[in-house]
């Protein structure tokens, strides 16, 4: 008897063996939470389903604090995962450890991202991630305080100071025209993009952004800082509080605000940015990049074969959807079904726009980082009042020249 | 030749110390992972420059790290946010510590007078301690609202205006100040308290035969007799506190407060090596935030040793 059965165990031990070898398992480390987590876990589902072969280990990773630091560690260690959300600023410190994309994905689908987002995740030439959750920075109203949002920065400046009142007498503010945030200096470069200013020059060797244009933007801020909330904790709160008319913010803090709105008892609704001389609005959110440290063969084909799936349109429209952020592909982006999502949801089609007239990245220097820091050390000092714009600028300059020539 | 020591030559003494090092092995092991290993790592660390990752010859080398001699250091001291993180520190400790203790030790006394439902209070006062830091820190977080707040509604009783504790640079330091202290008394005076109980009734006894009043027993008697733990508290208060962060971190939603004025030396340590990925930056600052703490409490344990009256 054992004879017969050993040798059927034996086969069968062959057979799993072999389906095992065949079975790829690949990593895939996000920080997609509520919401944005449930859609992620359906995608890679229906892609599983898809490649019986291939198995999607996804890790939530906690925020994107927290996915940075165990990244941080993995990498450190040698034994990164195979696919993994990053920030621009965080792909800069690992260059070298990942797989560049165009050797790998097929020409449709690299042709298929929108040139926006091909820009934004090429480094020193090479495109070594693709978007995944992006965002693009709109304007925040209260139709009821707001009736026509504001199109250039002379109206928006008008409008918020028209808006900021002391309603009872008591001097002390009750309702400010917008509301500003030190540690958000994206708002600043959005207004300084369409200034067509920058922080470097095109090749990285000069210091650009305290030059006139850096100037006239940082003037602006500074004026519109004389009749906002100047604050470094989230604008939903007081907005929903009732203490600010409209504020220019991040499209993935929709919900957020939305939420906000609805406790506070009015309607919230979207309109693109106050343009200038262009209608530039900065591009936030992750990509996905694939390691190629610590990674077989097979992996790394899993791995992107996960992406392409990713980026089909329907895909990238399910994720845009169901999340509030958008779809990353032109096909995407003129489906059928995007169209009609975007009718149904004006604000989207507010976000869609925003993006395809002016969405541009970080800066893909490798101490961004530190240049931010520098950036909002002195942004919040001008927006409190506490030092003059061109005084802010230069020291600002000074030290961005010190950090880029390191 | 020099002679071998009695004692080594028996067989019974190496069985005895080696069982002796195998009961301390596990924590030994512990210790060098997670204190000895890093302590070390993060000296040799300060005197480079770290890459992540970085491809040398073909070969993907993790943690790649290339020797800069004190450079590290010198960028420290030239950069004006580290300068303001060891000055507002300083602050913080030199404000925080004594007033924390001198609390404690009034609330240790009153304790100390057999109120009834002590054990009540001794819960009350306990449970900041034992509180996660987060959930403290979000709860203050609302706390200090600048038009919503429970303090400033508290405080308009007494017709004090608005104060905007998380936004304004004048009020951030105060704001962390008050709400370590109000986590920190309560366990600094279970501690005292447990001290004042220790203390011999005969020493009061004999001053109140030699007319002594409360307050001179008080200052005479329980305090010289409590500095063994008025010394412990403020050694592990002052190096504890050294170190803080992450009630800065979720008190101003990650930020160091407006202005930087929040800013600690712990939190650029974390900054620096997390956020912006220098390093070797980071571990040079830890290494003079060690150097601080460590002449700091050699010199208060020689300069304090001689007050500290242990029993016998």
């Amino acid at each position: 008897m054992l004879k017969r059965y050993g040798f059927a165990a034996l086969v069968a031990l062959l057979l799993l063996g072999v389906l095992a070898f065949s079975q790829v398992t690949i990593d895939f480390w996000h920080a997609m939470s509520k919401q944005h987590g449930p859609a992620l876990e359906a995608l890679v589902q229906k892609f599983m389903d898809e490649n019986p072969g291939i198995i999607v280990n996804l890790v939530y990773q906690g925020g994107y604090g927290s996915l940075s630091q165990k990244l941080i560690g993995a990498v450190a260690a040698g034994e990164p995962p195979t696919v993994a959300q990053q920030y621009e600023n965080w792909t800069t410190q690992w260059l070298d450890a990942l797989v560049p994309l165009e050797d790998h994905l097929s020409p449709d689908v690299l042709a298929d991202i929108h040139p926006r987002f091909l820009e934004m995740n090429r480094f020193n030439g090479k495109l070594l991630t693709v978007p995944f959750n992006k965002s693009i920075i709109v304007l925040y109203y209260r139709p009821d305080l707001v009736p026509e949002p504001p199109t250039t920065w002379e109206e928006f400046l008008d409008l918020a100071c028209a808006l900021t009142v002391d309603k009872d007498g008591d001097g002390v503010i009750d309702q400010y025209g917008t509301g500003l945030r030190p540690p958000n200096p994206e708002i600043f470069l959005t207004f300084l993009a369409q200034n067509e200013g920058s922080i470097l020059s095109d090749d990285w060797s000069k210091v650009t952004i305290n030059d006139e244009r850096g100037l006239e933007t940082m003037q602006f801020m500074a004026s519109l800082a004389k009749c906002a909330l100047v604050q470094g904790g989230y604008l939903s709160d007081p907005f929903g509080q009732g203490l600010i008319a409209m504020f220019v913010d991040t499209s993935a803090g929709y919900p957020y605000n939305l939420a906000a709105a609805q406790q506070g008892g009015f309607e919230m609704r979207v309109a693109k940015v106050p343009c200038h001389k262009n209608c530039a609005s900065m591009v936030q959110g992750t990509n996905l990049g694939v390691f190629a440290m610590n990674q077989t063969p097979e992996q790394i084909d899993a791995a992107i074969k996960l992406i392409e799936f990713l980026l089909r349109p329907e895909n990238t429209v399910y994720w845009a959807e169901q999340t509030g952020y958008l779809p990353v592909t032109m096909s995407g982006f003129n489906s059928e079904e995007w169209k009609a999502f975007t009718e149904a949801n004006p604000e989207r089609a507010v976000m869609t726009e925003q993006f395809l007239e002016g969405g541009f990245g970080q800066l893909h220097h490798p101490v961004y980082w530190d240049i931010r820091s520098v950036l909002i050390t002195y942004y919040e000092q001008v927006l409190r009042g506490e030092t003059d714009p061109k005084t802010a600028l230069d020291n600002m300059a000074a030290e961005i020249e010190v950090l880029i020539s390191e | 030749m020099m002679r071998i020591p009695a004692h080594w030559r028996s067989k019974q003494y190496w069985w005895d110390t080696g069982q002796a090092y195998l009961y301390l092995l596990p924590a030994m092991l512990v210790l060098g992972v997670f204190v000895f290993y890093p302590f070390f790592n993060a000296f040799n660390l300060s005197f480079h420059k770290v890459y992540l990752v970085k491809r040398v010859g073909g070969q993907l080398i993790p943690l790649y790290m290339e020797y800069v001699g004190l450079s590290n250091f010198t960028r420290l001291f030239h950069d004006s946010i580290f300068i303001k993180a060891i000055k507002q520190t300083s602050i913080y400790v030199g404000v925080s510590v004594p007033v924390t203790i001198g609390l404690a030790l009034i609330l240790a006394t009153f304790l100390n007078e057999g109120l009834r439902l002590r054990p009540f209070y001794r819960l009350a006062y306990f449970m900041p301690y034992i509180t996660p830091v987060v959930a403290i820190s979000l709860v203050w977080q609302w706390i200090y609202n600048w038009k919503f707040g429970l303090l400033n509604y508290l405080l308009g009783f007494f017709g004090v205006d608005l104060i905007n504790w998380l936004n304004d640079p004048r009020f951030a330091l105060p704001a962390v100040i008050i709400m370590n202290v109000w986590r920190f008394v309560g366990y600094q005076s279970i501690i005292l308290l447990a001290g004042m109980q220790g203390i011999d009734k005969m020493y009061y006894d004999a001053a109140k035969v030699d007319g002594a009043s409360g307050i001179q027993a008080w200052w005479k008697i329980t305090v010289p007799l409590l500095t063994p733990q008025l010394f412990f508290v403020f050694i592990i208060s002052l190096i504890g506190s050294f170190k803080i962060f992450e009630e800065i971190y979720i008190l101003f939603g990650t930020t160091p407060g407006p202005l930087n004025s929040a800013m600690t030396m712990v939190y650029y340590i974390f900054d620096q090596g997390f956020q912006r990925f220098h390093f070797g930056r980071a571990a040079a600052a830890s290494v003079v935030l060690f150097a601080i703490i460590f002449t700091l409490t050699l010199f208060q344990m020689t300069v304090t040793q001689r007050r500290v009256h242990y029993e016998r």
